[in-house]
């Protein structure tokens, strides 16, 4: 046995490990706690698998005797599998929670005879949109309400998001959001 | 560091043929997934293809491998969420951005309804949908198909399990 190869391969394993812990903890947190504050177990265990990978590399490293370079470019990867695996997970329970193609197939799913557009615009229209989106993301302190309106509020996520995707979206699409630049117009 | 400069290259050769792709062909909403799947699969095939053909001193063993895929298909996984992010424009950015315009004189309730227009996001989605054969539309109403029961149902196990509020 090789214990440089060993070592190595723990370096491998690790995010994954990692990953599971943060998808169980969240699954237990879930199951535990009452619900509703999805974000918030999201964010503890994310946390919780992002700490276990770093008391890992602090076990691990030190067991091999690699180059500086080999040992940063290793970690990167870690890091890399880690946060692409939890934002994959973030995205698969935030499709549960916002999906509006989820909650018409429910919708449907309930009536046998199926409903007409306008039956569909009434029960889950524009404004049924806004207010549930508003409530979360006052509850997320994405936005405050004060007075009858609403202001951005202390955390700055979802703005955070928008810049990210107007960027991507100006350089693969060649355009912006459309909700925004029709407004503009 | 060869494992993180194969994983840049690989990640990098695969974006640049999807940017290529895009600059000869409009995107097509309806197909992203599967034609991503398959960009990001084949370059990855054709990568291990490469690198089996070609045994020796420098070649990567199995963890170094092991170590590149888990990481390309992790970031694979995220540029197709991503991209598909970018084909509709997301209801809860859209109105924080707008409430960020605003400034300090924020928004009230009735101005959110200027940006997200009636209708107009629940019919993209039935049309996606219909696409998608989730669901059918018979004499003016819309039905769910078998696929669409299946494909809710799969969600519906995982939202009762952790208990989340109904989506939407």
């Amino acid at each position: 046995m090789n214990p440089l190869a060993d070592a190595y391969s723990g370096l491998v394993l690790l995010p994954l490990l990692a990953l599971t812990a943060n998808i169980v903890l969240h699954a237990g947190l879930s199951r535990a706690r009452p619900p509703g504050r999805p974000w918030r177990k999201l964010y503890i265990s994310f946390l919780a698998g992002f700490f276990g990978l770093v008391l890992g590399l602090i076990l691990i490293v030190p067991l091999g005797r690699w180059s500086t370079s080999d040992v940063v470019s290793w970690i990167l990867l870690d890091l890399v599998v880690y946060v692409c695996g939890a934002y994959c997970y973030f995205h698969f329970v935030n499709i549960n929670i916002a999906s509006l193609r989820l909650r018409v197939l429910r919708e449907l799913k309930q009536r046998p005879a199926g409903l007409a557009m306008s039956d569909l615009d009434a029960i889950y229209g524009a404004r049924a949109i806004v207010d549930g989106r508003l409530r979360r993301l006052v509850s997320s302190d994405n936005l405050v309400e004060e007075g009858g309106r609403f202001y951005l509020g202390r955390r700055r996520f979802f703005l955070a998001l928008f810049w990210v995707f107007e960027g991507l979206k100006r350089l693969f699409l060649g355009r912006g959001n459309r909700l925004i630049e029709r407004r503009s117009s | 560091m060869r494992e993180l400069v194969v994983f840049t290259v690989l990640f990098g050769i695969a974006v640049l043929i999807h940017l290529a792709w895009l600059r000869m062909a409009p995107p097509r909403p309806r197909r992203a997934i599967a034609t991503l799947l398959m960009l990001f699969s084949v370059v990855l095939s054709a990568a291990l293809l490469i690198h089996s053909f070609s045994r020796n001193d420098g070649s990567l063993g199995f963890w170094s491998l092991l170590h590149v895929i888990e990481a390309y298909v992790g970031i694979s996984l995220v540029y197709i969420i991503s991209y598909l992010g970018l084909l509709e424009d997301s209801p809860s950015v859209t109105m924080v951005r707008f409430v960020d315009i605003a400034g300090a004189r924020g928004r009230a309730r009735d101005e959110f309804d200027e940006v997200i227009g009636a209708g107009e996001l629940i019919r993209s989605r039935m049309e996606a949908m219909e696409a998608g054969g989730l669901i059918r539309v018979e004499g003016g109403r819309c039905l769910i198909t078998e696929k669409g029961r299946r494909f809710e149902g799969r969600f519906g196990v995982w939202q009762r399990f952790l208990r989340l509020e109904m989506g939407g």
